[in-house]
């Protein structure tokens, strides 16, 4: 069955609310509109309004409503409209859903999902481009997600609904309907925490999750046959709890190695898969590790800047050859 | 930097004896310079004033890089420097050109889509500039390495400093050890490994052929693979600092040394080989020809002439124990030049004497006395080390009673001398038995069994043993 990114995450929710009546959805235009970008389409026909609410434009209203339902055993799945207003729940997120577990010495839980659709490359310019995954990768109690793939897309929303801990769910907006993939009909989960290698190879690893994903396999299927060399790809997914054993298993294999994200350079994810090779993996590296990420300022909304500031295919082929060479 | 002996292809900045800003005179020392061979100071080839110094202490550069700069007129070059600042920069000097290269390649310093770009560009501008002063090689920026580069170098007892770079700017990459190693592996030992015999618990691999001594029957010693040391799991255990140790870190020689002697026993099985060398003879000899010697000479005869004229006797009538192992053959050498292990302040030095088939006892005599001076006045050239064909060791009067000295590659053996003492020994006096008093040495040979079987191995140390005892030498 050959769905696109978004509709595997509206699949994903059609079968757990049709799974668990627990499962509900929460947020801005979510039920009569069917979300913005019509993720959520079908659901209000199908389980009413008491499971599929539209809400008053407030992320922290939105957000502080799921953790209460959430603390009383409901599974709520709330929709920011885009991610970048996810900081306007921000209070929310890290003081309430991720400490509540701790505060009350692991007898209470908060299994709340946050989707959060991010991501540039659509001309969205200042206010809907953000890639805020970073600001919460730091934040114990949270999980973190970055589905790069349909299948990931929808297997990963299915585990995080049931994971029992609060989850950020990052969907990138890119990918909602340029990324199809023939995926299976039946149920499947994908677990949390575990990266996965998209393809193998010897000579240079590229560590990449989400948006940059496809454009970073583009870039390796170019650099491998115009110079014969074998490259990596390992695919994160999940940003928080951070697959360490594979991030040290494929720069200990190659010894080289490129991380790639949207999200701005400094203080993204990649710095601190940079540290853990660097602390782990010293003896191994034959090179500097190298990021390719946005470059540190907001995403502009002409498209020549727009090109400029965010990663693509040929920036990553450049990257790729330079650190083939050293 | 200069070029200090045939077969040497770069050298170390060991100490500089000047700074920048001093004004220097013609043949001044300038410089030393260590190669893998000898240390040497370097005079100053013209007068003037050092400009730059462009290598640093502990620096590996080709022969003819450009390690300084003398102006010859002081002056001028005051005047030069405002004018011409940009080409002053231009210019790569190594230290200066890594660290601008690496800031460039600090991604946190510039946005990312350049960072990648930038890096590279920088080397390459490094070494557009060389190019264009053609006489200032940019080899020198690329002596730092990669973590895995240094690692596997370590494993390996690799000097990273002989294996080319295909990297970046000539940078040596893990890929560039890999084919390094293979490139050392002997390619016969690929295709034919081999025979597997594992040693048996007492140590001893050829058991079964006891009617011969262990290790020289026909059948192969058990050799090492060439990757066995670094590629097994053991590693030595992590050293603990406690008050009081001292740490010396390995000189350039040092390492040399140790690389030599791991390449030549992994990749060469050595036979030992015990022969005991009944002296008296050739001690009377000595005594008989000591004051006329040293009163014609200068200097005292010892027995170390002695042994080389009998060593060299031997070699004539064994020529392939003469011989070099090049690849997958055997070279055998027509001149016999004979390495003599000597001690030095810095460590062991093989000074050669060469064409010593040619050459009478005081001849051989006097060759050794020549480089035994130059070793003591530290003036011993690369070329006096290099192109020996066969070693022989003294360890002189404290060498204890033998030992077994490990092949200076590519020869194929070594002679070691043991310690020159009176025993009792049983001897044939006119067909009767007795007991006599007499000066005895062990004398021991270790062979490339690679290349040489027991058969020609004992023989060889048999004949030696023979000329020494026999004395039959001129003087």
């Amino acid at each position: 069955m050959e769905i696109t990114y978004i509709q595997a995450i509206n699949q994903a929710l059609h079968e757990e609310m049709g799974r668990d009546e627990n499962v509900f959805v929460m947020g801005e235009d979510v039920g009569e509109l069917g979300g913005a970008f019509k993720v959520t389409e079908g659901l209000l026909a199908k389980f009413g309004e008491e499971r599929v609410i539209d809400t008053p434009i407030s992320e922290e209203l939105i957000i502080g409503a799921g953790i209460g339902a959430a603390v009383l055993g409901m599974h709520p799945v709330v929709e920011m409209q885009f991610a970048d207003f996810i900081s306007c729940g921000f209070d929310q997120i890290v003081n309430m859903a991720a400490t509540l577990r701790y505060r009350h010495g692991g007898r209470a839980s908060c299994p709340l999902v946050i989707r959060a659709p991010s991501g540039a490359g659509v001309h969205g310019a200042l206010f809907h481009s953000q890639n805020p995954e970073a600001w919460f990768t730091r934040v114990p109690g949270l999980k973190v997600l970055a589905p790069g793939t349909v299948y990931d897309a929808k297997g990963m929303l299915k585990s995080a609904i049931r994971d029992g801990n609060p989850v950020v769910y990052f969907e990138h907006k890119r990918l909602y309907r340029s990324l199809k993939q023939d995926i299976p009909e039946g149920e499947f989960t994908v677990p949390l925490g575990v990266a996965e290698i998209r393809q193998a190879g010897t000579d240079l690893s590229i560590i990449t999750y989400g948006g940059t994903l496809g454009q970073s396999i583009d870039a390796a299927r170019i650099v491998e046959k115009e110079a014969g060399i074998s490259i990596e790809v390992l695919d994160l997914r999940t940003l928080l709890p951070l697959d360490r054993e594979a991030i040290l298993e494929t720069a200990k294999k190659t010894g080289k190695v490129l991380i790639v994200h949207e999200d701005r350079l400094t203080g993204g994810i990649g710095g601190e898969v940079a540290a853990i090779i660097a602390e782990h993996a010293f003896e191994y590296l034959d090179a500097p590790v190298r990021r390719v990420a946005a470059l540190d300022t907001h995403t502009a909304f002409a498209p020549s800047l727009e090109q400029a500031i965010l990663p693509n295919t040929n920036k990553i082929v450049d990257a790729i050859r330079n650190l083939a060479a050293y | 930097m200069p070029q200090m002996g045939e077969s040497v292809i770069e050298g170390t900045i060991a100490k500089w004896l000047v700074k920048e800003g001093d004004i220097v005179t013609e043949d001044q020392p300038l410089v030393e310079i260590s190669t893998d061979k000898v240390d040497t100071e370097i005079p100053s080839p013209r007068a003037g004033t050092i400009s730059k110094l462009v290598a640093v202490e502990g620096q590996t550069l080709p022969v003819g890089s450009v390690i300084a700069l003398i102006d010859e007129e002081g002056a001028k070059a005051q005047q030069a420097k405002p004018a011409a600042p940009s080409l002053e920069r231009a210019r790569p000097a190594p230290p200066e050109a890594a660290r601008v290269a690496a800031a460039a390649t600090e991604p946190e310093r510039t946005p990312a889509p350049k960072a990648p770009v930038s890096a590279p560009a920088a080397v390459v501008g490094a070494a557009a500039a060389a190019a264009t002063v053609p006489e200032e090689r940019s080899d020198g920026e690329h002596r730092r390495y990669s973590p895995v580069v240094v690692r596997m170098a370590a494993e390996h007892g690799l000097d990273i400093a002989r294996i080319p770079g295909t990297g970046i700017g000539g940078r040596v990459s893990k890929r560039d050890v890999l084919k390094y190693l293979e490139s050392l592996r002997p390619s016969g030992a690929s295709k034919t490994p081999p025979p597997p015999i594992a040693p048996s618990a007492n140590g001893s691999a050829a058991a079964p052929a006891s009617s011969r001594p262990s290790g020289e029957a026909s059948r192969p010693v058990p050799t090492l693979p060439p990757s066995a040391p670094g590629a097994g799991g053991y590693h030595p255990p992590v050293y603990q600092p406690r008050e009081g140790d001292v740490v010396e870190a390995f000189t350039r020689r040092r390492k040399l040394i140790a690389e030599h002697m791991v390449y030549s026993k992994t990749h060469s099985p050595h036979v030992g080989t015990l022969a005991e060398v009944d002296l008296t003879k050739l001690m009377r000899l000595r005594e008989a020809h000591k004051r006329a010697f040293q009163e014609h000479e200068g200097f005292a005869l010892t027995m170390l002439p002695l042994a080389a004229a009998a060593t060299v006797r031997a070699l004539k009538e064994f020529p392939r124990m003469n011989a070099s192992v090049v690849g997958d053959s055997l070279v055998i050498r027509r001149q016999i030049n004979l390495g003599i292990a000597m001690d030095s302040d810095e460590g062991l030095l093989v000074p050669v004497i060469k064409a010593a088939e040619g050459m009478s006892v005081v001849g051989l005599a006097r060759e050794m006395e020549r480089l035994r001076r130059k070793v003591q006045e530290k003036k011993i050239s690369a070329d006096d080390l290099s192109g020996g064909s066969f070693t022989l060791s003294n360890p002189g009067r404290e060498g204890n009673l033998f030992g077994f000295a490990i092949i200076n590659q590519p020869q194929v053996g070594i002679l070691r001398m043991g310690e020159v003492k009176k025993r009792p020994v049983v001897i044939e006096v006119d067909g009767a038995e007795a007991l006599a008093i007499r000066t005895m040495m062990y004398l021991a040979l270790s062979y490339d069994h690679r290349v040489v079987d027991g058969v020609l191995g004992n023989s060889f140390l048999y004949r030696t043993a023979r000329i020494m005892e026999e004395a039959d030498f001129e003087l």
